[in-house]
Formats: structure tokens, sequence, C-alpha cells
């Protein structure tokens, strides 16, 4: 039971570095989370919403099994898991040998503070006298040279911004305990052996202060969009009373710039910047929100890119509901309007009119700047498998569509590296034998170690009152007073005291001690005592010593006898551990299915592979475009030829029993029943082009769909045919009620369609009627060709959509273009229609899998950002088109991201009971079921013989919203039962 | 009732509002040191046994707090708390203890001032109702 | 549909013959309805196959030793393929709706069979009645003082029209006419009334005023009640000294037939103190009385149940300290339901209050 050898090297602590070192240390790995900057989250903390739920919610991206409670808390505040070692202020200086074998040199600066000395007072913060920008509120405010990057974590080390520190010494003189060293030191050190490197430097955002546009940098009202984020933020520079940064004015009128730095050729990008579309809907919310639902809220735009499932109704929400105005046009310039502080827009509107608007701010939405080159270092070693990164060739992407780069990558890298996972599993704490395990069956005695640092500051403790009091409290209580002063005095003295003792539960006070807490978790470990086993009180919290001097021995008492009483109640977790059986069923045998199951079956997981249609393959040999459809040609090969992997085809799921880890069920197949037992499930049921009859479609035979009319086009008799006029209609039936979302791919398939049209008539009439174009990422670049090839463009409003009607046996499309402020009338030769996508019926599959359905439809994941492919059934993933729109290989990369997904499940041999799950007492419920409805996860059932109500542990994520209305605590929380509870509260109101 | 300084209990949960505590305590936002918090995984495990308890142990003011709708990380164990306290608030004012005692307000993790805003108010609101219940009743 | 029962018999035989029609005719296959033991008057809750001993069968008695919901929801926690009617009051028909919503039992196999409630007396005193009387339902039914005797609840009792039921008893208006009117108030109960065959009618000429009667005396009582136990709970100190001779003897959530748990969580090892935390608990407050969280349970059982309260007032009658348990309970419960907008057995289809989940606010 040795931990693993293999770990890797995660290069970047943003979004896509957190999530791929999760799943890397989730599927038994130890990684290294090496970030160059002071602090772990990218961006994240930096903003406090996210469409489409405008909250966080960047902590459910944290491992939903195995969990201890309390150890995880708001990911702002930093990562902690046991599997993963951060280095921040560190970056990678070498990386030799060969994949599956490399050395690493790692070169951190230092902090300037040292860990274990620093008592996280942050005097030094105040006396510090010098001022600068500070990124994290995107120069919307300022910090110190000196200064604590972690959000709110009060454990968090302060650290010196080596740049602009004038060494100056004040901070030095009033640390009280000599914990700074204003020497910027480099350290190195060198990790082997690596397996697998994953890069995750994530994309600059676009300075507009580079080409000087919109007087950013000059008038202080025009911010970046996350600068704008900042100043409403309560953790902001106005903590959550946002004024106008020139005077402190109010805040009434506030205009959002889209495409600042994108989508502009003369300033070369071209490139759509894909997430600002998104994020400035969501901030005109947040907005009005925080300064009031009548703020003067406008978006000027060129296309609104809501291409995400739920997007569109999100911005449809905003504009009807909330008032958000949205202009199409392009701005001409920003000035200062003739009251200071105030700015004037003009720009020319979609009819070609010059407009003119005043706001007191003006936010840019900046996208994405110019992309880093990946070092050569790095660079040279990307052939070679082991080092993959993270989609940087995307561009910018969403919380979404990194989560699943990041899933992706890390499963290509296992894949590539040939791992098999779960040989290497890293054993779980909490096994007979272990000490932990025999305190935990022990009647409570507690040993107290109360560590006392020395450090000459306020708030000052009494510390013998404390241990009189905490000796003749009753119960068995040993109390032993170290003195930690350096760690010096440390080691020998607590391992007498830990080896010596009769207690079995540690409780730890102490007054500023933070920087020490890694080394004794780990030393406490070591004797026994698993972090269940401790509890730690600082007397140094602001709830108790807020604004004293001297710390009373009463006040000291409160969290003292709170920390006890949880201890007394401590006790071992129940329930069996359920054994993982090591294979999968994929539903859905298209790119999205095929790719999961391939990749599971590299990894060594069995795949039962059921598809409903005799071949397999879904739309992807129907794909037209033959360098698309190759990718997808190869998967089929591969599922068909691999050993792993056994195919059903005509074949549906016929039922379904188990739990997450071991489900048991039978394929339905010619009026055959094939029994199948399986770890873990992934829906990929695909999707198929809408049926509509939005303009006729079906009527006249010119009507057809793009994918028909691609299938037309790339018919050699096509060209053989006269041609004079091709109208596309984009967003036919989709993107309104009741089909209001984004398909996706059809704004890119009329611009190949159109392009291949050009190419063989270079003389037709091409016309594309739109309400956006949504060419997001790259893909701007086909849009930017088009409009160079004379294809005319037409924009139109859903409520004035252009009519298409018949003049004998002529199609005619009539419209009116806005730009050139006329009516068009085109007979058209052959009018192609947006249809767009629905997904497979999948109501009864759902239900099956408990899984819930979206109303358009869709699989609904687990969370739209940081749980793209999961659901809330813990044992069934999702991908590909049956939870949202997507292209062919988007729904291939989904395949393989949640084919990580799930091997983060199968690669255990067995699950744990969680010491924080729900566990019923059968003999005292009443079988009202009351918990079975509130929970949400699903995570309970009722066996059928005796109706009595069970939990699957894995599922339970420890939530107690059961316990809470079961009203005689048949059902309760491990660590959280009621007597435990109320005992606490009692202490606490001592 | 003799005076003496308001017992002040927080229930709190631990991805929003403690955060936000611990935010607050960060930025050096002072707040009231009666405040005593008690963090739970999420609000929605908070029983109404536990409010019950809390004024029975003395506490003049339970204040509860968790995520803001929509941002609960159990989905919507936070709804759930709302739902039951309402009605916990209605049941205790028959016993004359003032609704304004138990309040139940959303501060997301990001919302340090917010934090201190709430606990200044709440403080200085128990503080103005006085003592709840006199030591002797506890015995019972 | 309405039909005119048995003209000729006095009422209660009129119901008694109703009831032996149901099961002489088929249309059930048991009968649980209060039965008159040989050996005492008070009447039980019996299950009945034999309609012979309907004989001995007293639905109309005023009296109910025990909430007769709780027995039904025994022989209905499953549907064995047997159909069942069951003669409650009004209040137990709430509960016994209450209990299905909490999946205790099951209501399809049920025919529900309820009646214009005069109330009911204290045990004590309908022995009494019992021991004066030949025919003490009859008795009750003529006597407007004896109805003035029931117990406090009852008299402050405003639901004593049954509502979700198949069939109703009118009693009201009823007090010289013989026989029953039947009102079937689901299919269920029309399809029983067709097969028995009586002449289809109006509702009896003076039941709604008889109704009007009650109820406008009942709001009287009720308002004193409220006002009395709402004085009695002002403050905690007030409630203190209401629930001071509590013996923690739990005999209001035994007889309680909203208060479902197999077992209270007061008698669990949730307040099971383990020795060391009763002495802390004494250390701190320098006292601590024995058994503990008397408080405690009377406001978290008000806590789990006051929404679900139907009023029968059991709790009151089986208090041996005589607390008015009743009294405080309506009181409470009038506010929590009223919060809630939630009426105890009025919609069998809505789900206990605090389960909703507004949909705004439920993420998408």
């Amino acid at each position: 039971m040795e931990k693993t050898k293999s770990q890797f090297l995660v290069l970047g602590a943003g979004v896509g570095g957190i999530c791929s070192a999760i799943d890397l240390a989730e599927t038994g790995y130890s990684v290294t989370l090496v970030e160059k900057g002071p602090r772990t989250g990218g961006i994240m903390p930096q903003l406090d919403h996210q469409f489409p739920d405008d909250h966080c919610g960047m902590c459910r991206m944290l491992p939903m099994v195995d969990r201890e409670p309390g150890a995880q808390t708001c990911l702002k505040r930093g990562l902690s898991h046991p599997n993963i070692r951060i280095l921040t202020h560190t970056t990678l200086t070498d990386l030799s040998g060969n994949p599956g074998d490399y050395t690493a040199v790692l070169t951190s600066v230092s902090r300037g503070v040292d860990a274990l000395r620093c008592t996280r007072c942050m005097a030094c913060i105040d006396v510090c006298p010098v001022s600068v920008l500070d990124a994290f509120n995107d120069r919307a405010g300022d910090r110190n040279a000196i200064y604590q990057p972690f959000f709110g974590n009060p454990e968090a080390l302060p650290t010196i911004d080596w740049d602009n520190c004038t060494r100056c010494g004040e901070c030095a003189q009033a640390c009280p305990n000599s914990a700074i060293d204003l020497e910027r030191v480099e350290l190195t050190e060198s990790v082997a052996p690596v397996s697998g490197v994953i890069v995750a430097g994530g994309n600059p955002l676009y300075d507009p202060a580079v080409t000087d546009l919109y007087g950013y940098g000059v008038l202080p009202n025009v911010v970046t969009a996350t600068a704008f984020e900042r100043i409403l933020s309560g953790s902001g520079p106005f903590r959550g009373q946002p004024v106008r940064p020139s005077d402190g004015h109010p805040i009434r009128r506030v205009a959002w710039i889209q495409c600042v730095g994108s989508r502009n050729v003369m300033i070369g990008a071209g490139h759509c910047s894909s997430t600002c579309c998104m994020f400035a809907v969501k901030e005109a919310l947040l907005a009005k929100k925080t300064l009031g639902s009548d703020t003067d809220t406008t978006i000027f735009y060129m296309d609104m890119r809501t291409y995400g499932r739920d997007s569109q109704r999100y911005r449809d929400r905003a504009e009807e509901e909330s008032g958000v105005r949205f202009i199409r046009c392009r701005i001409h310039s920003v000035d200062p309007a003739d009251d200071p502080g105030d700015l004037k827009l003009t720009y020319l509107d979609d009819l070609g009119q010059p407009g003119e608007a005043t706001f007191d701010m003006v936010v840019l939405s900046t996208g994405a700047g110019v992309q880093k080159e990946l070092p050569p270092l790095l660079a040279d070693k990307t052939d070679q498998g082991a080092v993959v990164t993270i989609g940087p060739e995307a561009g910018l992407q969403d919380i979404r569509e990194t989560v699943l780069r990041a899933h992706g990558a890390v499963s290509s890298l296992l894949e590539k590296l040939n791992m098999d996972s779960r040989a290497k599993t890293i054993p779980k704490t909490g096994r007979a034998g272990d000490k932990s395990v025999n305190r935990f069956m022990q009647q409570p005695v507690i040993q107290v170690l109360v560590l006392d640092n020395g450090v000459v500051k306020a708030p000052q403790v009494e510390w013998p009152a404390i241990e009189g009091r905490l000796e003749r409290s009753p119960g068995n209580i040993f109390v032993n007073r170290l003195s930690i002063i350096d760690g010096k005095d440390l080691s020998l003295e607590l391992e007498t005291v830990l080896k010596e003792t009769r207690g079995n539960r540690l409780l730890v006070v102490s007054n500023h001690i933070a920087g020490y807490r890694a080394t004794l978790t780990k030393r406490f470990e070591e004797a026994g005592f698993s972090a269940p086993l401790v509890e730690w009180v600082d007397l140094n919290r602001n709830d108790v010593s807020m604004g004293t001097e001297t710390i009373q021995p009463d006040a000291a008492m409160k969290p003292i006898q709170v920390a006890l009483m949880r201890l007394l109640h401590k006790r071992p977790s129940r329930g069996m551990a359920q054994v993982v059986e090591n294979s999968a069923l994929v539903i859905g045998a298209g790119p999205a299915g095929l790719s999961a199951a391939v990749s599971l079956a590299e990894q060594g997981v069995v795949v039962h592979l059921v598809e409903k249609e005799i071949s397999i393959g879904g739309n992807g040999p129907r794909i037209q475009d033959e360098h698309q459809r190759r990718p997808i040609d190869q998967l089929i090969v591969r599922a068909k030829g691999h050993p792993n992997i056994s195919i059903h085809t005509g074949a549906t799921l016929g039922a379904l029993s188990g739990r997450p880890g071991h489900f048991e069920g039978w394929v339905v197949k010619e009026n055959m029943e094939i029994p199948l037992s399986f770890g873990a499930a992934i829906i990929a049921t695909g999707g198929t082009p809408a049926i509509t009859e939005a303009y006729g479609m079906g009527k006249h035979p010119p009507l057809v769909s793009h994918f028909d009319f691609e299938k037309k086009v790339l018919d050699p008799r096509f060209a053989e045919d006269t041609l004079n006029t091709v109208v596309m209609i984009q967003c036919a039936g989709s993107r309104e009620e009741p089909r209001n979302y984004c398909s996706r791919t059809c704004c890119v398939k009329a611009l190949d369609n159109a392009l291949r049209v050009r190419q063989l008539f270079p003389h037709a009439r091409i016309v594309i009627f739109y309400r956006d174009i949504m060419t997001y990422g790259k893909s701007e670049e086909l849009y930017a060709k088009a409009r160079t090839r004379r294809i005319r463009f037409i924009p139109f409003n859903k409520s004035k959509p252009p009519v298409v009607r018949t003049e004998g046996d002529t199609v005619v499309v009539d419209g009116f273009d806005p730009v050139m402020g006329e009516a068009v009338h085109l007979k058209a030769d052959w009018v192609s229609l947006a249809v767009g996508m629905v997904p497979k019926p999948i109501h009864d599959l759902c239900r099956l899998l408990e899984v819930p359905v979206t109303p358009d439809g869709f699989v609904h994941e687990a969370d739209a950002k940081w749980r793209p492919v999961d659901t809330i059934n813990p044992g069934v993933f999702v991908c590909g088109l049956a939870k949202g729109p997507l292209r062919a290989d988007e729904a291939v990369a989904e395949g393989t991201a949640a084919a990580l997904r799930a091997l983060r499940l199968l690669n255990r041999t067995e699950l744990a009971p969680q010491r924080h799950s729900a566990v019923v007492r059968h003999a005292i419920c009443s079988r009202c079921y009351l918990c079975v409805d509130s929970c949400p996860y699903g995570a309970r059932f009722v066996e059928p013989v005796l109706g009595q109500v069970e939990v699957d542990p894995v599922a339970c994520q420890g939530c107690g919203t059961c316990a809470s209305v079961c009203p005689n605590s048949a059902t309760v929380m491990g660590e959280n039962e009621d007597f435990t509870v109320m005992n606490v509260i009692e202490a606490a109101l001592m | 009732m003799a005076t003496r300084e308001p017992k002040i209990i927080a229930l709190v949960c631990n991805w929003c509002t403690y955060t936000a505590a611990d935010l607050a305590g960060t930025s050096r936002l002072i707040y009231p040191a009666n405040v005593r918090m008690v963090r739970f995984m999420c609000t929605g495990m908070i029983d109404v046994k536990y409010i019950i308890k809390a004024f029975l142990e003395g506490a003049d003011g339970v204040f509860v707090g968790g995520c803001h709708p929509g941002d609960c990380h159990y989905i919507n164990g936070n709804v759930k708390a709302e739902r039951r306290i309402s009605g916990l608030q209605v049941l205790l004012e028959q016993f004359g203890i003032d609704p304004k005692r138990f309040t139940l307000k959303w501060i997301g993790a990001s919302e340090g001032p917010e934090f201190q805003r709430n606990m200044q108010e709440f403080t200085r609101t128990i503080a103005e109702l006085g003592p709840q219940i006199e030591s002797d009743m506890m015995i019972l | 549909m309405i039909v005119e029962f048995e003209n000729t018999l006095n009422t209660p035989d009129a119901v008694r013959a109703f009831l032996k029609r149901l099961l002489d005719d088929a249309l059930a296959d048991a009968v649980l309805t209060a039965f008159a033991s040989p050996h005492s008057p008070l009447p039980m809750p019996t299950l009945m196959i034999d309609s012979q001993l309907l004989d001995r069968a007293v639905p109309l008695a005023p009296a109910a030793p025990l909430n007769t919901a709780r027995m039904a929801a025994r022989v209905l926690s499953k549907d064995i393929g047997k159909r069942i009617a069951v003669v409650l009051r009004p209040c137990e028909i709430r509960a016994l709706i209450e209990m299905e919503k909490l999946s205790q039992c099951t209501l399809d196999p049920a025919i529900l069979i309820s009646m214009d409630c005069f109330g009911r007396m204290e045990n004590d005193r309908y022995l009494e009645l019992a021991a004066t009387q030949d025919d003490p339902e009859s008795a009750f039914y003529a006597t407007p003082d004896l109805q003035e005797a029931v117990c406090p609840s009852c008299r402050a009792c405003l639901r004593f029209i049954p509502e979700n039921v198949d069939v109703t008893l009118c009693l009201a208006g009823q007090s010289d006419k013989k026989g029953v009117t039947l009102v079937s108030g689901s299919l269920k109960g029309e399809k029983v009334l067709k097969k028995l065959g009586g002449t289809s009618t109006d509702l009896p000429l003076g039941r709604q005023a008889d109704i009007d009667r009650i109820m406008a005396r009942r709001q009287t009582h009720r308002e004193e009640m409220t006002t009395g136990a709402a004085a009695r709970m002002a403050d905690m100190a007030v409630f203190q000294q209401t629930i001071a001779n509590c013996l923690n003897c739990y005999n209001c959530r035994v007889a309680c037939p909203v208060c479902y748990c197999k077992e209270c969580v007061f008698v669990t090892d949730v307040f099971a103190h383990r020795p060391e935390i009763l002495m802390g608990r004494a250390m701190k407050k320098g006292a601590v009385k024995i058994p503990t969280d008397t408080t405690m349970f009377h406001l978290t059982r008000m806590a789990h149940i006051a929404h679900a309260c139907v009023g029968c007032g059991q709790c009151s009658s089986v208090c041996p300290s005589s607390i008015p348990v009743a009294d405080l309970f309506i009181t409470v419960s009038e506010k929590v339901q009223e919060h809630y907008g939630y009426i105890p057995g009025q919609d069998p289809q809505r789900p206990w209050p605090f389960l909703v989940v507004e949909t705004d606010k439920q993420v998408e």
C-alpha cells in the first residue's frame, strides 16, 4: 500500500490547471501544481458571478466523493488536496528526460515572509508606504508592496511584490516575530520522476492601453470588464458600494463596448474572444442588481454571440425582464462629455445612422490578448505526447470550455502514457489496522496541545488560566503546553507527547500558528491522529480576539468548549465499502460516445457500447466534409477492433439498478435481454437536425436545410446547373421559444456552403439573412473571409423575419436590408435554412438513470460551468449532442472529458464509506420518505421489500437536508448528528 | 432583568457565509465579538431543533447565514432552509420571541463587508431588544 | 349524489343499517368504526367483517378515546386488495389525509365515511352519559345542552363538516328527523350510493341553518380559547408556568394523529444525555432539571407538526397534568398554517409546506 510513484506536473493554477490537478489527484496520482503568480485560481477569485446562475459555484469543481468535510472550503481561498502540492511564485526552468520519466527543475522566488514565523497579523501590510495599482482589481484599486494575495483566507501568507518593494524595511520592523527577509532569493529544486506535464498557462486578456482604444488609461471612467466587476464586488476597491472612479459620483448609466481587441483586423486581432458577450450580459445584470434596477445598462455590439445552450434565454431575460438595452452598432469614439466625468459615445447604428449617448462609465469588453508562446523547453516535447497543453489553439475560453479541455487534456495524457491507472490508485486512509481507526473505536480521551509561539504581540493569551480551566473540565482531558518558537522545540517534545499520550483525540489550542498547520497535520497523521480526530482552535480568530489586547480566559474558552464538544462526539464512520466494477456502459455510438468508449478502453476499462441504430457512428458518417469526418471514421475503426469494447447495435438499455460503482441492468436487442454490470454509465445519445415548418419548409422543393444543401453543393452535378441566387436564412425555428437556443453549428455551415457556392459560381448572388453570426473563436476568420467574397449579409430581428413565398414555380424571399435601407425581393434557386439541432428523445433513459432533463429535452448536467459532463448521479456522465448543440469535433472532445470523469470513479477498487454522509436508522424510521423527496442528489432510494430508505453513500454529498426534514433523527449525518450539533450550540453559548 | 452582553449565535454555511466571515476578518472589518459562529456544511442541514435549542440555551439572537439562492453548493439547501425557518419564525413569535431575533440572510463568499454590516446591525437590534430569557429558565 | 336512507329508523340505527348494507351487499370487505364492547360502553375503533356485530357499533357516539386516524392508517398501511369502509370524524379524516402524504397509508382501498361532527366528550363524561342513557347517541343529538359538554377543542372546531370524503352522513339539521341523508363526495362514494339504491333527494332543509348556528357558537369559543392560550404563552416565562407540571410522559405526542414518528426523537439517543453532558450543564447553570428538555419538547413538537395540526384535542385529553396542550397547539398552528397557506387535510395533492422549493428560486 505505497503511494504511487507516478507524479505529474501541472503548470498554471488557473481554472484549467486546478481542474486538471484535481482530476489527476482524484484519479490517484500525485500532482505538483506550479504557479508563477502569487496565488491559485487564475481570474476566478476576481469574479464573484458567472452566467448562468449569476453566482460563483467554483467550489463545485471540488471532489464530490471521498471528501473530508471542513477540509474543503471556498476555492477562492485556495486549494487543498492531499495529493496536490502547490507551489506559487514558481516556474519550470528545465525539463529533461523522456516521457514517463522526466526530471523537472523548478525555480521559486522567495516571498520575503517566513511561513512558519509569520503570525498572519498583517502588521507589515499596514506600515508599507508603497502603493501600487492592484492587478487583482485590474488597476481599479491599490495595494501595498507587501500584500496578502489570497482571497479572505486568514491562514494565507503575506507576500512581497519584489518589483515594487523599495526595501525601506518598515515591514521588517513592524513584524513582531522577525518573519520578514527583504532579500529576494531564488530557490531551485528538482522533481523526478515526472510522468507527464500539463500546461495550463491560460490566456492573457487584451490590454486596451496598448492601442489607446476608447480613451482607456486616459479617461478614468473607462474601465475593462474585469475592473468593472471588481468595482461592483464586495471584496473590491469600493467594498461593495461602488461609485464612479473619477469623482465618487453614483453610477447610473453604464455602457459596454463589445469586441475590444477582438474582431479587429486592423490591430491584428481577427479572432472572436468567445466569452465577452455573455460576460457583458452577466455584468449588465450584475450592475442592475448592485446599482439599482433602474440603472441604464446598454451593450453596444456587432453580434451577440449567445451560442451556449442556455445563453439565448439568458440574454432574452436580460433584455425583456431586466431592461438591459442592446444596440447593434460600431462605436466610433468615446470622448469626455460636457459634464466632468461623463462620457459621450458616438456610433453608427445598424441603420447606418450616427448616434450619440452619454454615460457615467464605459466598460470595455476586452477579449483575448496576445497568445503566449509555449517556451521552447516545452514546445519541443509536445510531440512526445507526455506534455499536453490545455487548448491554447482555441484562444480564450469560458469556464465550461476550459473545464472540458482540462478533463480532455488529462484524459489524453493518461491515454498516451498508457497508464493503467487503477493499479496505481493511492490507498485511502481509514482501513483496519490504522491507528486512527482504533482511536475512533475508543471512549474519547482528549489530549490538549497548547501551542505557544511566544510572539509578543497583542492579543496576548493567559495560557495558565486557560490550562487550568481545561483541566477542570469534565471528561478525560490531558493538557500539555508546548513552546513552538521557531519550530525548534517542536520536534522532540511533540513526539514525546504524541507517543506517550493516553488521549485518542487531539485538541490544538494556539495563537498565531497558521504556518505550522501543514507540518503539524502531517505529524499528527503519522502518530495516528488522522484529520477528523483533530480539532484546532486558533485564538487569534476575529470572533475571539476582535479588538482586544488580551484574550480573556472566558472568551477563549468559548471556542475551546465548542471544539471539545465536537471531539467528544467523533465516531467511526459507518456503512460498507462499495466495490467498484472497472467497466462502463456507453449509450450511443456517435462521435461523443465512440470517443468516450475508446478513451476508457485504452485505459483498461471494459466498455459496453450500446447503440440504438444498426450501425455505429451516429451523425459521423453523414458528415460531408472529409476532413471533419476522418477522425470519426478512425474512432469507428478503433472501437470495432478494441478488445475492451463490446458493441451492441440495435440495442437499448432495458433496466437498471444499483449504485455508482456497481450498476446492473440489461440491454434489449432483438427481444433478447443481455445482462450487464458496470461501474459507470455515459450518456451519448446524440441528436438530429430539427424538423421545422418555419418559412414553409417541406412545402416547396427549393427550401432545404443547410445539411441537405451541403449535400447538393458537394454533389458534382450541382456545378452543371445554372445558379443565379441562393438565399440562406439562419435560426429557422430556433433561438426563439419554444426552441430558444442556438445550435452553434449552423452559422459555420452556412458560411462553408456560401464559400463553396461562390467558388463554383463566381457570379451567383448569395444572401444570408442572420440574427447574429455565431462564429466564435477561430471561426470568426471564416466570417471575415466570407465578407470579402461578395456574400451579402442581411441582419434581421426575430420579430421581423424575412418572408418566403411562391410566385408560380419560383420561390421569392422578401426582406429588408437595414444597412442599405431598402426592401429586398429575391427570386431564389435555393433557399437553405438553418434548422438547428434537437436531442434524441431521452426521457425514458434518463428516468432509468435518475438524471434530470432540460425543458428542451437535453440531459441536465450537474453544473453547466463547473461540472459540464457530470450529472447529479455520480455514476452517470454525459457528453455530446445529448447535452447541447455542438460540432462533431467538440463532441469528440467532450467524449474524452466524460471518459476521464468516469475514470475518476472507476479507478478506485472500492469506495470507502464517507464519514460525512447520511445514515438511516431503520428501527426508528417511519418511512415517510420526506428525506427521499428532499434529497437534491437522488441519493436515497426505497428498498422494495421492507420499504426501508437506503442511502447511496457515493451519491450522498453530505448536505444534511435529509436529516433536517426527518423529525425524529432517523436519518443522521455522520459528524453532524443532532446531539453533537446541539451540544456544540450549547457550548458556544456558554 | 439584569443587563448583560447580548449573546448571539451565527449558524453559517461552510461555503459562503463562513468564507465571507473570514474575508471580513482578513480585511479587518471589525464586527462585535459577542457573535459566536457555528459552521455547518449547508444551511439546509440546520434543523429547527438547533434554533430552538439556541434560544433555550440563552441566545438572545440567532443569525443564519447561507449562500444566495442559486449559489448553494448543494443545489438548493438554502432555499429549503428559508422555507422551514420562516415557519419557525412565526411559531416562536407566539412565544414572545421577536422575529427580529431570528434572521436568515444570504451572504456570498465575497461579501465580507456585507457580513460585517449584518453582524453590526443584528447585534445592535438584539442589544436594543435586550435579553431574551432569564438564566433560571435554562435549568428547565 | 344525495340519498335519503332508511327514513323509518332513528338516525343512529339508520347509520348502522347503512354500514351493514356495505358489508351485506359486498360494497366493502370490512368496516372500521367505533364499537362498544360487551365490557365497556366506551367506543373503540374496531375492524368489522361480520355485519351482525355492527349492531353494537356506535359510529355516532360522542366519544373518541383515541384518534381513529392512527388506527385507520394501520389498517390502510398497504393496499391488500380489500375495500375498507372507515367511519371517521372530520378531524380524523384530515389527519388520515396528512398521513397519506407521509406514506403512512394509502387511501385507494378506503371508502371514507364521515359525519357532520358535533364533537366528542371526554371519556369520563361519556361514561357518565352512557351510564344514564340507553341510547347515548340519540340522546346526544337530541340534547343541545349535551352538545355543549364536548371537549374544549371540539367546541372551538370550525372544520366540523367533512371534506375529501366519499360519503358524508348529514347530521346537522337532522335533530328530529328519522333516517339519515347520505351525500357522496367522490365518484367512489357515488357508486356506493347508487348501488344502495336510495331515493335521490336534497340536502336536509335545516342543515345550513344548523351549521351556521354551530359555527357562530364555535367561533366565539375559539376566540376565547385562542385568546386564553395566547396569554399562556405570551413570553417564555409565562409559557414555563403553563407547562410547569409537564412530566415528559409524551402522552400528548402518542395521542397525536399527525405526530407520525414511530419513535419520538425525544426518546431516542439524541436526548439521552450522557452523564458528563448533564454534569456540564449543571456546572454551567448551577442546576439542571431532570427530566430534561421539557420546553424543548413542546416547542420542537410544534415546529415539527404545527402546520399539520388538525385540532382534534387528543393531546389535552390524555395529559395527566391537565396542561391545555391542544389550546396552545391550535393557537400556534392557526398562525403557522396561515403563514404557509396550508390547511391540513384540505388538499390531498399538496405536499408538506416546507418541502416546497419555490421554483423561481431553484436552480434550473
